[in-house]
């Protein structure tokens, strides 16, 4: 049975990485094949050069902790200012109609609305308050 | 009442409440509170909103889950009241 020199390199690759073992059939391509042969010293050349940058750099956990937290703080911000423009949007938006309604004459009872707003507001504290005990599970 | 001076009269207010709007908004999602809720409450009337908003995040001290029971408690009090062991988080600002 006889292979080309591609499915060779790819049976060397294995045998360099150690995931399969020379057979006397790759032993023997070898012999004959100066292509296989010059791929398999070019491998091994590489796997040397390769080796001398092959060092134990110490890894500092707490620096690569930081990073990702110093990411997450920063994506955080970012959406917190794109909240902010659409809240901003949003609020120009909702005056811009209660000004529209003030200019049809409803000005009157958007006047009434704020100071009943104004009066019942203090009221809003117990609601808000009895909330948070209840978010705090207290 | 004059229409003419109701509505021109919006124009300063709709400044005071878009800045108090903002500011709590972004004051909100700072602390960690619902910033929706609070920044649309904080554009409903000025200055009783803000007042109130200030006293919810400021005058109430936070509370966190104690070390030893989970349980949460204020950070105003020295001792947990559930398992009486020592707030760590005893005089943490909110």
């Amino acid at each position: 049975m006889s292979k080309c020199c591609e499915e060779y390199e790819d049976i060397l690759i294995d045998i360099y990485y150690g995931e399969t073992e020379m057979s006397t059939e790759i032993k023997n391509h070898l012999e004959n094949c100066s292509n296989c042969r010059e791929f398999l010293n070019e491998m091994e050349g590489l796997g040397d050069q390769l080796a001398i940058f092959d060092t134990d750099i110490p890894i500092d956990c707490s620096l690569v902790e930081s990073a990702f937290t110093s990411v997450d703080q920063k994506e955080e911000k970012k959406r917190n200012i794109i909240d902010l423009l659409i809240f901003m949007s949003t609020a120009i938006g909702i005056f811009f109609v209660i000004f529209v309604l003030a200019y049809k004459g409803y000005g009157k009872y958007l006047l009434y609305g704020q100071i009943s707003v104004f009066f019942l507001a203090p009221f809003s504290l117990i609601a808000f308050l009895k909330g948070r005990r209840l978010k705090e599970g207290m | 009442m004059n229409d003419s001076f109701s509505y021109w009269m919006l124009i300063p207010l709709f400044i005071l409440l878009f800045i108090q709007g903002a500011w709590i908004f972004n004051d909100a999602s700072k602390r960690g509170h619902n910033k929706w809720l609070w920044g649309f409450f904080g554009l409903l009337n000025v200055p009783s909103n803000l007042i109130v908003y200030l006293i919810v995040t400021r005058a109430v001290p936070k509370a966190s889950p104690c070390e030893h029971c989970g349980k949460k408690i204020r950070h105003d009090y020295k001792y947990c009241p559930h398992c009486s062991t020592s707030n760590i988080n005893f005089g943490k600002k909110n």
